[in-house]
């Protein structure tokens, strides 16, 4: 019997060492809550919009176009469509209804072949896409496609038709944001506003313009320029025509490029003035529709939203600012 | 019992490991979903960074609406999600409270910054301007909003699962209504059972060992208590002439071990009996002596029956019958020679008278009944010794008569004796029974009877001085049988000569003195295996030799050993004499013999003899 306690001491220490692993169990069970990791801050804004964003909004806008176009039906473009764009394709519709359907809206594809997706935090926000050559085979467009706050949707904010012969400068692939430049950014050769004003002042001066040599010379200015020496001519006996042209602010939209430079797009006015010194000017069926007047004895006053895409070197290049695409449409007519 | 504890403990343990280890993997198994809930105080509900990812890929965000009001989830960039939301009273989702609650937040948008991170209760500072809590605030309605990576709508609930992306992601829940929202976040998770196959396993060999150590403790026990199985080979028995085994009686094996350390001691050469007797005794012996060589060779082997019968039945072998086939022709010759004494079986002494009479000539009559000589011989020694030895020779059988009874033989000593039906003396009864020899159940007791004598004698005497022999022997006061058993071991190598006879060969060689006996199995297949005393005796030529003259002894001593004492000494002597003319030792030997057992029996008159005998002996 006194083997005893040193034997139960014995087993009381087996049992105790072989009974703990079960209450580590048990212990062990209640592991700890887990505890929620963000993800680290990325250094650059990702891009706004994704694909799948990307896609369900042009199908929107696809939508919201076809509709309206098929109806000439200007309202039904309210959740897709603003700024320019809207004017402009108001416009259209009266023309395509004043000539019962034979000039119809430009058509607009929102298949896009390139996107430029800005990689930001801040609203508004605009994305450039570039969309295929429509049916036609007609240029492709550029479609601006702005956000202007939170809970708004995007909407086409305007469109301009790439210059024939123009190359677009390469930009971040799709899925990565672009970066988006101030308006006043010092980045680039001419900042984003300046361009346009300068482009303006070219446009209304012409090579006079100190402004000229900045810009490489393009094809909407020379044709700009042709059609008012035509007007002039045409309305020389009647009376006389000014074209002025100015940017609109903060219309600005300046997304980087690759190589450091930008695409820029802006928004100008240009407001053509037929003076009528004798007689009267008849005026078509669509700016009769436009107008409300089927003919003026003073002045005529045309006015267009013209929406353009320049392509800026970054500051310390020579190279000359180049107009890549550029819309000029006809979005008022006015006259007495 | 105290190991039998410590082995089951080691079982229940294991037993509990097992347990253990299968409770971690189902009792205590952590929930292989983990869902927590919680219910927004603001129409808006958003989670903040990480808590999508928070306990699993992919998590299912459930989002419900009292009143089955339309509910909106939506899934956006973190910085969409807050532009989204602006300054509008929003719960955040900041984690887990608990294993079933998420840890809200609720800011107003008097605080757009979140205040302290808790529990599910609201510590904001709400300002005037926020709505009450309680009112149902319309909403602006993120459905279809461009931000919205993933979006789910639905009345009353809404549904929508988010693998885990790359990114900043974080969940905005709208009830466009106003109402309160609760949403759920659930996770797979990963569950593992570290704990089950270690404990499991360990637990299992802890069983295992338990049974096994019980297992072997438990036979051990049994193996403790059942007996070792003790094997022995076939023995030579010896048995009565009808086969039936003899039980060896004390005073034969007494007899057979005193003639072994008699031989053994003395070296001398086996004589047949040394008949301690008058003159008369002498003559009767003589001529029954004068028949002894024919039957020596018998009557050796009825002294072999005898020898081994009596120390044989003292050892333990009661249940074994002695059974010397030498004593078949004892036995026939016995029982001739008994029917006259069973019928007067009272008297040993007149029977012993009677025999005596025709005992000259009955041996002479039947040449294998040498026992029957031996018998005859010792019994005229007997009738003729004094009436006193034999009174005394009574005394002491019975006395021994008393031991004999319970002692081994008893199956032969006891029909001996009732053969011999009730003897005034007990003496008597066991000479009776070795007179009565004659009768087949005679035959087998007488010899059995004479083994009684000295098994009994043996028996009385103490084992130490059995195994002392000579000395013991000489004492002979103290063991009635130990003249018998004396003389019975010193008949045995005598019995294994003549016992050869028996077999077939003379006892001549087998009784040299310088020589050891030859052991001489019972030669006939009538010889039952016998004890191993008869066999170790018949080994060392204690148990065949003597068997003539051993009948004569111990029937002499059985029958009173006085009587036969005094006669057998004389006849054992003249008889001894005889035989030695025609057996160089097995005279001596059966003198020896005899005369040992005429010493050694009778107690009182033992002392008296032994000396003459010795006498006639070295005389001779």
């Amino acid at each position: 019997m006194s083997r005893l306690p040193a034997r139960s001491r014995r087993r009381g220490a087996r049992a105790a060492a072989v009974l703990l692993p079960g209450l580590l169990v048990v212990a062990g069970c209640a592991t700890p809550l887990p505890e929620p990791v963000p993800a680290p801050a990325p250094a650059v804004a990702p891009a706004t919009l994704a694909q799948t964003q990307l896609d369900r909004v042009l199908g929107d806008l696809g939508a919201v176009l076809a509709d309206a176009d098929a109806t000439s039906d200007a309202a039904r473009l309210a959740p897709r469509v603003e700024g320019p764009a809207l004017r402009t394709r108001t416009a259209e519709y009266v023309r395509a209804t004043a000539t019962s359907g034979q000039r119809g809206p430009t058509p607009l594809p929102v298949t896009p072949a390139s996107v430029l997706v800005p990689a930001t935090t801040q609203w508004p926000r605009s994305t450039l896409v570039v969309t295929e050559q429509p049916a036609d085979l007609q240029a492709p467009r550029i479609l601006v496609l702005r956000q202007d706050d939170a809970r708004s949707p995007y909407r086409l904010w305007g469109w301009a038709r790439l210059l024939p012969g123009v190359q677009l400068p390469a930009t971040a692939g799709a899925g990565t944001g672009v970066p988006v430049l101030d308006a006043g950014s010092e980045a680039l050769r001419l900042a984003p506003e300046a361009v346009l004003d300068q482009y303006a002042d070219v446009l209304t001066n012409g090579d006079a313009s100190a402004a000229a040599p900045t810009f490489a010379s393009d094809a909407f200015r020379e044709g700009l320029v042709a059609a008012r020496t035509q007007a002039a001519a045409n309305v020389q006996a009647v009376g006389s025509v000014t074209e002025t042209s100015a940017a609109v602010p903060d219309s600005v939209v300046a997304l980087g490029t690759l190589d450091g430079g930008a695409l820029v797009v802006g928004q100008l006015t240009t407001t053509t003035t037929f003076t009528v010194s004798q007689g009267s000017l008849t005026l078509d069926a669509t700016d009769a529709a436009l107008s409300g007047k089927t003919s003026v004895s003073r002045t005529l006053v045309y006015t267009y939203d013209d929406v353009l895409a320049f392509y800026v070197p970054p500051a310390g290049s020579t190279d000359q600012v180049r107009l890549l695409a550029a819309e000029h449409a006809r979005v008022g007519v006015t006259g007495e | 019992m105290l190991t039998r504890l410590i082995h089951a403990a080691v079982g229940v343990v294991g037993v509990v490991l097992v347990l253990l280890g299968v409770a971690s993997a189902t009792l205590w198994r952590a929930d292989d979903v983990l869902r927590a809930t919680a219910t927004a105080r603001t129409p808006l509900v958003v989670t903040d960074l990480g808590v999508l990812e928070l306990g699993g890929d992919p998590v299912t965000v459930r989002v419900t609406a009292p009143g089955g009001a339309p509910v909106v989830l939506a899934v956006g960039r973190d910085t969409d999600v807050a532009g989204w939301v602006g300054t509008d009273a929003v719960t955040r989702v900041t984690g887990l409270s608990d294993w079933d609650t998420l840890a809200t937040t609720t800011t107003s948008t008097a605080t757009p910054t979140p205040t302290a991170e808790g529990s599910a209760s609201p510590a904001p500072s709400e300002s005037a301007e926020a709505p009450a809590e309680g009112e149902a605030a319309a909403v602006a309605d993120p459905a279809g909003s461009d931000l919205w990576v993933v979006q789910a709508t639905g009345e009353g609930s809404a549904e929508l699962v988010w693998p885990a992306q790359e990114g900043r992601w974080t969940l905005l829940a709208a009830a466009p209504g106003g109402e309160r929202p609760t949403i759920s976040l659930a996770w797979p998770r990963v569950v593992t059972t570290p704990w089950l196959w270690p404990l499991v396993v360990s637990g299992a060999v802890l069983v295992l060992l338990s049974a096994v150590l019980l297992a072997r403790g438990v036979a051990r026990a049994r193996r403790r208590e059942e007996p070792l199985p003790v094997t022995t080979g076939s023995l030579p028995v010896v048995t009565d002439p009808d086969g039936v085994p003899l039980t060896p009686t004390r005073r034969r094996l007494r007899e057979a071990e005193e003639a072994a350390r008699r031989e053994a001691g003395t070296r001398r050469p086996r004589t047949g009996e040394v008949p301690i007797a008058s003159a008369g005794a002498v003559a009767t012996a003589a001529a029954a002596a004068a028949s002894l060589p024919d039957e020596a060779g018998p009557d050796e082997v009825t002294r072999s029956t005898v020898a081994p019968g009596g120390p044989v039945a003292e050892g333990a072998q009661r249940d074994e019958e002695v059974a010397l086939p030498e004593l078949a022709p004892d036995e026939v010759a016995l029982p001739e020679l008994a029917a006259d004494e069973v019928a007067a079986d009272e008297v040993a002494p007149d029977e012993v008278a009677a025999d005596e009479a025709p005992g000259g000539v009955t041996p002479a009559e039947q040449a294998p009944a040498n026992g029957a000589d031996e018998g005859t011989t010792e019994e005229v020694p007997a009738e003729e010794g004094p009436a006193d030895e034999r009174a005394a020779d009574q005394a002491l059988l019975e006395e021994r008569g008393v031991d004999e009874r319970p002692a081994g033989g008893a199956t032969t000593d006891g029909p001996a004796i009732e053969a011999a039906g009730e003897e005034p003396t007990e003496p008597a009864a066991p000479g009776d029974a070795l007179v009565a020899g004659a009768g087949p159940a005679d035959a087998g007791s007488s010899p059995g009877g004479a083994t009684a004598a000295p098994v009994a004698a043996a028996a009385a005497r103490p084992w130490w001085r059995r195994l002392l022999g000579a000395p013991a022997a000489a004492v002979g006061a103290t063991d009635d049988g130990g003249a018998g058993s004396s003389g019975t071991p010193a008949a045995g190598p005598e019995d294994h000569g003549p016992g050869s006879s028996a077999d077939g060969p003379g006892p001549d060689e087998e009784h040299d003195p310088t020589l050891l006996p030859v052991p001489a199995w019972p030669a006939t297949g009538s010889s039952a295996p016998s004890t191993r005393g008869d066999a170790w005796r018949r080994t060392w030529g204690l148990a065949d030799g003597s068997t003539s003259t051993r009948t004569a002894g111990p029937a002499a001593d059985d029958q009173g050993d006085e009587d036969a004492d005094a006669a057998r000494t004389g006849t054992s002597a003249e008889d001894v004499a005889v035989a030695g003319d025609g057996h160089d030792d097995a005279p001596s030997d059966d003198a020896t013999s005899d005369a040992e057992p005429d010493d050694a029996q009778p107690d009182d008159a033992q002392p008296d003899d032994a000396p003459s005998a010795d006498d006639e002996r070295d005389d001779r």
